[in-house]
């Protein structure tokens, strides 16, 4: 069926390092080194297959992940396996980040969402509505965290309906469909005022991407 | 120009809603791979992409740490100093492990170039897939996913330089991206990167320009169907 010949792959395939194995003490050790990192850069590592700058990055993401999956799924131990699964996603796609995708923690925040979607497709995932948390975000004691008092104040001043249409969708994963049908708007709405919604936050979070 | 590749930026890119609906987690893994692939080579997209994905930073720290901590949760609740996530990482390292090296080509022509972390979303041994050709044609092609659910296929199609993509109808919606080479129908030039969106019932015959093979990557709901002598070939892809 097939022709023989193996041709060696074109000049515009970007290259990946081997990866290195190295012990679990090593791999500790260096990862201490690499705690005050930043994530790009952890990233780029992790593209070339770096398993000290991903426990790194593990570390520092996992925690939240596992945080919001917990909340998400009904089932604390299928939140465990998709924690698993965002981090192997992490380690497979990390070439496909760079800078101008944003911050890296929205980066994952997508593949959390991904992997949420595909769990729910096979079937295996009963979801959490989180209209209640959604309402019940505190305001952050520490002014000096902007970012998440920023988010406070962009979810406080988020109309009604747009936020309805954010918190089950974007932060609670639940299809359009789905969405729209609990709400009983037509669909064409409810992308629009999700699109208003995800416009508000971004403008109270600051617009520009790093 | 690309910064990946040299080549000039794509000309052709999908629907902004398509980004936001990216952003919100909807798309089925098909598609998430078209616009990944148009992604990977469109830093245009990057930066709108980027806006409608900026606010899941700050979600995921908000609802990611302890209920009580709300947002204003410290620091360390995400830093996990009590190592509960010892044996999250042990697992992992299993499961990484467990990720082959591959040598994985295709036999019959030199890879395409894939953005950087496209691969890791495609299945594995992909090009060792059986290729099959479509009839009174040179195109090859693989099925990459299907999803029984919503009937959605995306296939990996290469066409040899300066050669007719048979011409054919779209039941459904089509996705075309790109990767390598450039093809010509009456929508206009499709070069590397660049995005097609096909409406139901439209039909065209992309013309392989001369000079270097076409990879593309195609994303159907609903399947197409060849017209003329290759009619009959129409199983494919329904
Ligand atoms: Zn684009």
């Amino acid at each position: 069926m097939l022709e023989v010949g193996f041709s060696t792959p074109s000049a515009t395939v970007w290259p990946v390092e081997k990866h290195r194995k190295s012990s679990a003490r090593e791999q500790l050790g260096a990862s201490r080194e690499l705690d005050t990192t930043a994530d790009p850069v952890l990233l780029a590592r992790v593209a070339g297959r770096d398993r000290v700058a991903f426990r790194v990055l593990h570390r520092r993401h996992a925690g939240k992940v596992r945080g919001y999956l917990r909340r998400v799924c009904r089932d604390p131990e299928v939140a465990e396996d998709l924690l698993q699964e965002v981090f192997l996603g992490i380690w497979r796609q990390a070439g496909g980040y760079c800078q101008e995708r944003g911050a890296v923690g929205a980066w994952i925040f997508g593949i959390v969402r991904n992997k949420i979607f595909d769990a729910r497709r096979r079937g295996k995932l009963v979801l959490s509505a989180m209209d209640e948390a959604i309402e019940n975000v505190e305001a952050p004691p520490d002014s000096r965290r902007d970012l998440r008092l920023a988010l406070y104040q962009a979810l406080e001043t988020l109309p009604e309906t747009q936020r309805q249409a954010v918190s089950m969708t974007y932060i609670g994963g639940f299809t359009y469909d789905e969405t729209a049908a609990r709400l009983a708007v037509p669909l064409g709405t409810l992308k629009s005022r999700l699109r208003a919604g995800l416009k508000h936050l971004r403008d109270c979070l600051g617009v520009s991407p790093t | 120009m690309s910064q990946l590749t040299g080549n000039p930026e794509p000309r052709h890119h999908p629907p902004e809603e398509m980004l936001v609906q990216h952003a919100a987690g909807q798309l089925d893994t098909a598609r998430r791979i078209t616009i990944e692939a148009h992604l990977g080579f469109c830093p245009r997209c990057r930066t709108a992409f980027a806006r409608w994905s900026q606010p899941g930073e700050a979600l995921l720290s908000a609802f990611g740490t302890a209920p009580s901590a709300g947002p204003g949760g410290t620091a360390t609740a995400e830093l996990d100093p009590a190592g509960e996530l010892g044996d999250s990482w042990s697992r992992l390292e299993a499961g990484i492990d467990a990720l082959e090296e591959e040598d994985d080509r295709p036999t019959f022509a030199p890879p395409p170039p894939l953005p950087p972390g496209l691969r890791g979303m495609l299945p594995a041994r992909l090009y060792q897939r059986r290729w099959r050709r479509i009839p009174f044609s040179t195109a090859r092609f693989t099925i990459v996913e299907h999803d029984q659910e919503s009937s959605t296929t995306l296939l990996m199609v290469h066409i040899g330089p300066d050669r007719l993509f048979p011409r054919h109808e779209h039941l459904g919606y089509e996705d075309v991206v790109v990767l390598e080479g450039a093809f010509r129908d009456q929508k206009g030039l499709f070069g590397q990167g660049d995005f097609q969106l096909n409406e139901p019932g439209t039909m065209h015959r992309p013309e392989v320009q001369p000079g270097a093979p076409c990879w593309i990557l195609s994303r159907y709901d609903k399947g197409v169907r060849f017209t003329g002598f290759r009619g009959w070939a129409q199983r494919f892809g329904s």
